[in-house]
């Protein structure tokens, strides 16, 4: 008995196609696992649609979402990577097309709201599909936002579900696939929804600060600061936002588990965070606020208790 | 004209961001007669830097495309090197030169595998060119010993997108390639340790280890590939597709890989740095290699709106460069974007890209960019080890992995030559020889890194300023070709920041005097060889010759929106 077919429509608006790269990093569960149908509950998944890697082009690619508004797809689940523009700030041009038919322009914001009504469920995958990202920096050119601002906080898909936001500048290609499979599973009765916080994120992978995740906190504690890049210390003091910044990457790296921002002595800009990439995240290398009196504090006082302790091994300062 | 074909493509899927491109074909003749590209998406991004941290924008410059990113960290961090005056440690720009090279590995078999090579496997070929499919199953591959197909017919069934053999095992060898780029830039896509002065951590002996050993299991593979690819191009030359593609050999390359011993980021030093790179600054106008000098191939970018949707610009920020050379209106450096939206008028104003072309001694000329141009300048040069005026030597080293066979484990010493013609098949080439040329350039920067490490040269940092005015320029080539951003800095902020991308010279339209840009050069007069009567054709050969150059347009478009006879706007 083979699992019902979920199909997957992936859009790109306002993006840099970096959400996808990201998704092509992913191992685990990998692209190819899924695209393979590795194993039964998650079998059955089809790629539909995505401009990057998709076989057809012009009308032929055109025709799918035609036949998706029509439901021949369904159920399907809508993935944008991108911003949404706002189309009625380009007068009677545009600033994201998708497809065109006998002259006639379609843009993305078209085929965003023709396909969320079908939607068995929304996902916004990116800095700029959750909240608008770098196209909607300061200041903001085209009216960019994100998906759940577009839809709205209150909106829900065909199967009751809210817009889900898997944050970051890209997102790591596995909070992508372990998002998409959880929303499989869950569609599939087979496990439950994975519970948002109030930003819509998955909790699984954005329940903790940055800095809770940081190989780098110890050093924090110890009152132990990077003055200046290259240092193996907490790099706060460098501009570091991970002690505003929800975001598992700094202890579960980037790709099959390699990487992270801060773990490699860089701060972490909070691309995760709904405000990227204005204040308070940017200036980029401008320490969040109280970070220069909380350093002084923690100096002072946990820094002594630290010395306290290395002296037992007869050492100070570690290199 | 009775008996022409117009065909529209909008979305060009399979590449980077949205393109739009129209043909017009003579039916009898079966030959393009002519072509406009325009893309279709607007962010920006140089309104969004102005007035930042200057630091920012290699962060957020990156954002600008996410297949590329390695290089516009690169080129951002070399011009705000510049603009900030400082002169970064050499471990710092060995392990900027490592990001690039793993990034290139992972980018264009990215482009063999995902985006341009499914044009040539049995989902496309079948439809499209039905007689091909026959004719490459009974097509011998000549490496079918090193890579295991017995025919090009079984490679092209490999190659099908999303269940090919070859496609899904693509996809594992580039997340290696990009766990290499992460052991260097803590993230990616979108790097996080790039910064002005150089890089926010150092290698350790340990992190080295897990990039050689990484990189290991990669060199077997880009031998694999260049085997196959071979085998697929001897096909295409049997099939007759030398014309489709052509363009005269007018190419631009800024070069690659920095000596970490003599890039000290002034620009009155330059030229000297700048030709020391592993590969080749240069410009070649019909065949023939004119200049090596970043100074002289910087000064003569320059911009043109004549047929793009804006306003001419006024006002002359920068005269005169720092050695005192002068520096055109139409240069980057005093371009200001005065976008003015109108409908399209393919006799006037149809493209949101403007068009740069370089211009030399009081000469305009229209340059293709990409690996076929560096391959090129760096061949033609004898600048680095293995040029030799005509073709590039190289080699790929001996690994010993077991369950591989010995071709795929014996080194491999490979010779690219300059080719008598740029089209379709020579850029496809060109590619995968950089692949292979970057995969060796890889492994000597690791040794290099090593070496250092003995030394104990793990500097990684200097601090830099934050000047009341001042000038950067950062050149470098990305896996479309060269990239470009220039910087003002005004009180310590952005001022100006100006980006021209490979698809920027690639996608561009006409410029004042008519020249077509080069897509649409590429285009004009190739034939068609897709098979069925002409109401069935999509295009097949316009597609293949785009993606040939590798559009990225998210990239291209870093300042223009647009489209074509814009009636209406659905959902606007």
């Amino acid at each position: 008995m083979g699992a019902e077919p979920i199909n997957i429509i992936w859009l790109e608006g306002q993006g840099c196609t970096g959400c996808t790269i990201s998704l092509t990093n992913s191992s685990m569960p990998g692209i190819a696992d899924i695209l393979t149908g590795v194993i039964e509950p998650v079998s059955n998944i089809n790629l539909v649609f995505h401009p990057a890697v998709m076989a057809p082009w012009g009308d032929k690619a055109i025709k799918i979402l035609k036949d998706a508004e029509n439901g021949a797809y369904d159920p399907f689940v809508l993935v944008l990577e991108g911003a949404i523009p706002d189309e009625g700030r380009a007068g009677d041009g545009f600033w994201c097309m998708v497809g065109e038919e006998n002259g006639e322009v379609y843009t993305l914001n078209y085929w965003v709201d023709s396909l969320a009504g079908r939607a068995a469920a929304a996902v916004a995958v990116g800095a700029c599909a959750t909240y608008g990202g770098v196209p909607h920096g300061e200041p903001n050119p085209t009216g960019a936002h994100g998906l759940l601002d577009h839809l709205g906080e209150d909106w829900k898909s065909k199967l009751g579900l809210p817009v889900v936001c898997i944050p970051g500048c890209p997102p790591a290609g596995d909070w992508i696939t372990q998002s998409l499979g959880a929303l499989v599973l869950a569609i599939r009765d087979l496990a439950p929804l994975p519970e948002l916080d109030e930003s819509h994120r998955p909790k699984f992978l954005f329940g903790r600060l940055a800095h809770d995740n940081c190989p780098r906190a110890g050093y924090y504690s110890e009152g132990q600061f990077a003055e200046s890049f290259g240092e193996q210390f907490c790099v706060v003091g460098l501009g570091c936002k991970g002690l505003i910044s929800y975001c598992p990457a700094p202890a579960g790296g980037w790709i099959n588990r390699a990487g992270g921002c801060p773990t490699f002595g860089s701060p972490c800009l909070g691309c995760t965070e709904p405000e990227f990439p204005d204040a308070p995240l940017s200036p980029f290398l401008k320490p969040p606020d109280g970070v220069v009196m909380t350093k002084t504090i923690i100096k002072r006082i946990l820094g002594g208790i630290y010395q306290a302790y290395s002296l037992q091994k007869g050492g100070g300062k570690h290199e | 004209m009775s008996n022409s074909k117009t065909i529209f493509i909008e979305p060009m899927t399979r590449i980077e961001g949205h393109l739009g491109v129209r043909v017009d074909i003579d039916v009898d003749k079966r030959v393009v007669v002519d072509a406009h590209s325009t893309g279709v998406m607007f962010r920006g991004f140089e309104k969004i830097m102005e007035g930042r941290d200057p630091p920012d924008a290699i962060w957020i410059s990156q954002r600008i495309c996410g297949v590329c990113p390695t290089p516009h960290a690169i080129a951002s961090a070399e011009a705000l090197d510049m603009a900030l005056n400082v002169s970064p440690p050499p471990m710092a720009i060995l392990l900027r030169n490592l990001a690039d090279a793993f990034e290139i590995i992972y980018d264009h078999t990215l482009h063999w595998f995902q985006l341009s090579g499914p044009d040539y496997s049995e989902a496309i070929v079948k439809e499209r060119n039905p007689s091909w499919m026959k004719a490459a199953q009974e097509f011998t591959a000549e490496n079918k010993d090193v890579h295991g197909f017995p025919s090009v017919g079984d490679i092209m069934k490999a190659m099908v997108p999303l269940q090919g053999s070859l496609w899904l095992e693509s996809i594992g060898f580039q997340r290696t390639a990009k766990e290499c780029l992460v052991m260097v830039a803590g993230k990616y896509p979108h790097l996080a340790t790039v910064i002005p002065g150089g890089i926010t951590v150092s290698t350790t002996i340990g992190r080295a280890q897990e990039m050689l050993f990484r990189f290991l299991e990669l060199v077997p593979w880009v031998k694999k590939m260049v085997y196959m690819a071979e085998d697929v191009f001897r096909f295409l030359e049997e099939m007759g597709y030398e014309k489709v593609g052509e363009r005269r050999a007018n190419l631009i390359s800024y070069g690659a890989g920095e000596d970490p011993e003599l890039y000290d980021a002034k620009y009155e030093n330059m030229d000297e740095w700048g030709v020391a790179r592993e590969v080749t600054p240069g410009v070649v106008i019909d065949g023939e290699l004119v200049t090596n000098k970043l100074t002289d191939i910087h000064l003569g970018v320059q911009e043109f709106v004549t047929h793009s949707f804006y306003d001419e610009w006024d006002g002359r920020e920068v005269e005169r460069d720092p050695l005192g050379n002068e520096v055109s209106p139409r240069h980057p450096w005093n371009k200001d974007t005065k976008p003015k939206p109108t409908k399209i008028d393919w006799n006037s104003k149809y493209s949101w890209v403007t068009a740069p072309r370089w211009v030399y001694r009081g000469k305009v000329h229209v340059v293709e960019t990409g690996p076929i141009a560096r391959m090129w300048t760096t061949a033609a040069s004898k600048k680095v080890e293995g040029s030799t005026g005509s073709s590039l030597k190289f080699v790929l080293p001996k690994t010993n992995i077991a369950g591989l066979s010995q071709a795929l484990n014996d080194e491999l010493e490979l010779e690219w030559k300059i080719p008598d013609r740029v089209n379709v098949i020579e850029r496809l080439r060109a590619r995968i020889y950089y692949l292979a040329y970057m995969t060796g350039v890889a492994y000597g920067e690791i040794l290099k890194t090593l070496d250092y490490m003995k030394k104990g040269k793990m500097e990684v940092f200097r601090e830099f300023e934050r000047p009341k005015w001042s000038l950067g320029v950062g050149l470098t080539e990305a896996g479309r070709g060269a990239l470009g951003h220039w910087i003002i800095v005004k009180d310590g902020k952005i001022y100006r920041y100006q980006v021209v991308t490979p698809s920027n010279f690639n996608a561009s339209p006409k410029d004042g005097e008519g020249r077509r840009g080069p897509y649409e050069e590429a285009l004009l007069d190739t034939p068609i060889l897709e098979e069925g009567d002409a109401e069935s054709w999509e295009g097949v050969d316009v597609v293949r010759t785009i993606r040939s150059m590798d559009p990225c347009l998210a990239c291209g478009v870093t300042v223009y929106k647009g489209g074509r006879k814009v009636e209406k706007v659905i959902g606007g």
